[in-house]
């Protein structure tokens, strides 16, 4: 339970960027509609909650550490708390790709199983870029000038989103997605294991920053 | 009942050791924890709030440390430190919130009494308050809930004579009941000699001096007279000498008042006295 609250206090911390959510559903709707994949709108919301995810590192002050590291509480419940907040995105994310998905069966067009798989890739690889971005942050985060806090922060998601866009176009453009068409379930299945891997990798990510930061000083 | 126990306390930093601090402070008591700049004041003071962890040593709060139970041992600390703490984009609200989720101590209707009481503004961004209003906030939030041990980290500097006189009672009320206590460290000294029964002094990181305030003020002379009528056996016994117009001014532990003839005067210090005779001897 004060994991959550950990969670409610970075929500908090960082409310200002919640205020542009609506807007940034609204922008992967734009692009749905302008007749790109419903992969697109799915990427684009990944990248908004790889860079959103992060958003508590930056707001971190050392004069903080007065209020929030005193509260009662472990290093464990500070860590999951903010592993949780960042997780709350990429769920955010998945939330609004499956109201996009219904949308788009309920205008009776079918969603073939290869979409569904390039989804649940596209989820592990993006649970996979916000573990590794906690992991850089937490380790050495604190230490980073602001500039490259912010390349941190901003890369990732961005690049993600790029690279989804060219694989969508150039490589469905070869014939790669029709090798995927073909392959059907069995690359959903892949897709399913590949999600519960990066959700293992994410919670050994955890305990790595517990350990280290129950270590740490704060001021 | 000791409240607070600190043994062997050690921190070590590329450029600073704060080494091998120990004392106690009973339960319904106030220690004054004195020194100058970089001395390890808030060092010491940030490792008993586990801010900080310790190189060596071990800290108590009622029997509990931080590493058997981190929940407890936190619970019973109220800090209010020299830099206001809560986030900047928070507001009156958020702090309430925050306090009820974690404190199960915590009561809001004390907490909107203590805002009433000190007017602060519940609407206004806490990052726009004067200096005065965020060191009231950060009491309100410690005041609100049941703490055992006020770790003040310099908090009074900046403010107003008013403020802080109404500070130093709310100390005196706070350990009133014999069950809390105040660890205080602060440069204005004057408000120690009010307020604190033990006076616990560090200067580099080593322990200086550490007794009950009115044992150490009855520990030492402070001397005056004419540099020339010094003997070299007093000479060697004086701590803290200070040249002026008149001659100088220095200590003398009163044990060793025997040393002095009629040429000197000598009276009984305060404690800013013995501070500055201790750092001048020091260096």
């Amino acid at each position: 339970m004060k994991a959550i609250h950990f969670m409610i206090i970075d929500y908090i911390k960082v409310k200002q960027q919640m205020y542009f959510m609506p807007m940034f559903i609204v922008i992967a709707l734009v692009l749905w509609g302008n007749g790109f994949s419903i992969l697109v709108p799915f990427s684009y919301m990944m990248c908004v909650s790889l860079i959103l995810a992060t958003a508590p590192f930056g707001t971190c002050k050392k004069e903080d550490a007065g209020f929030l590291v005193l509260l009662p509480s472990t290093a464990a419940h500070r860590v999951i708390g903010r592993f949780l907040y960042g997780m709350s995105f990429v769920g955010f994310a998945v939330v609004c790709s499956g109201i996009f998905i219904a949308f788009y069966q309920m205008m009776e067009k079918e969603i073939e199983a290869w979409t569904i798989a390039v989804s649940l890739y596209l989820l592990a690889f993006c649970l996979l870029m916000i573990t590794v971005e906690f992991l850089i942050l937490y380790l050495v985060g604190e230490n980073l000038a602001p500039q490259l806090l912010g390349i941190v922060r901003v890369a990732p998601g961005m690049g993600s989103f790029f690279a989804m866009m060219y694989i969508i176009d150039d490589v469905g453009a070869m014939g790669k997605v029709s090798m995927a068409r073909d392959m059907g379930g069995e690359m959903t299945q892949i897709g399913a294991i590949a999600v519960a891997a990066a959700l293992a990798i994410w919670v050994a990510a955890v305990v790595i920053c517990v350990k280290v930061t129950a270590k740490r000083d704060y001021v | 009942m000791e409240l607070l126990e600190v043994k062997n306390l050690s921190k070590h930093y590329k450029a600073f050791d704060l080494q091998n601090i120990n004392f106690t402070l009973p339960k319904g008591y106030i220690m004054g924890y004195v020194g100058p700049n970089g001395s390890g004041k808030s060092t010491t003071l940030n490792l008993i709030t586990n801010i900080c962890k310790c190189t060596e040593g071990e800290i108590r709060i009622n029997g509990i440390s931080c590493e058997e139970d981190a929940v407890a041992y936190k619970e019973q600390i109220g800090y209010i430190g020299d830099e206001f703490y809560f986030p900047n984009n928070f507001k009156v609200k958020n702090i309430r919130r925050v306090l009820q989720n974690f404190y199960p101590t915590f009561s809001a209707k004390k907490f909107d009494g203590f805002l009433q009481r000190w007017n602060l503004p519940e609407k206004k961004p806490i990052k726009d308050f004067s200096r005065g209003m965020k060191v009231m906030l950060m009491f309100a939030s410690v005041l609100s809930r049941d703490t055992k041990l006020m770790v003040l980290d310099e908090a009074t500097n900046g403010l107003d004579p008013v403020m802080r006189t109404e500070i130093l009672q709310l100390l005196q009320e706070y350990v009133m009941d014999g069950e809390r206590s105040v660890i205080f460290s602060t440069h204005i000294l004057s408000d120690l000699e009010q307020i604190a029964d033990y006076i616990y002094f560090i200067h580099q990181g080593r322990t200086v001096l550490y007794d009950a305030k009115d044992e150490l003020i009855e520990s030492y002379l402070l001397v005056k007279g004419e540099k020339s009528a010094v003997s070299s056996e007093l000479e060697k016994a004086l701590i803290g000498v200070i040249d002026n117009a008149y001659g100088f001014e220095a200590l003398l532990s009163s044990d060793q008042a025997g040393l002095l003839g009629t040429e000197f005067q000598y009276e009984k210090p305060n404690i800013d006295q013995i501070v500055v005779h201790f750092i001048k001897d020091g260096r």
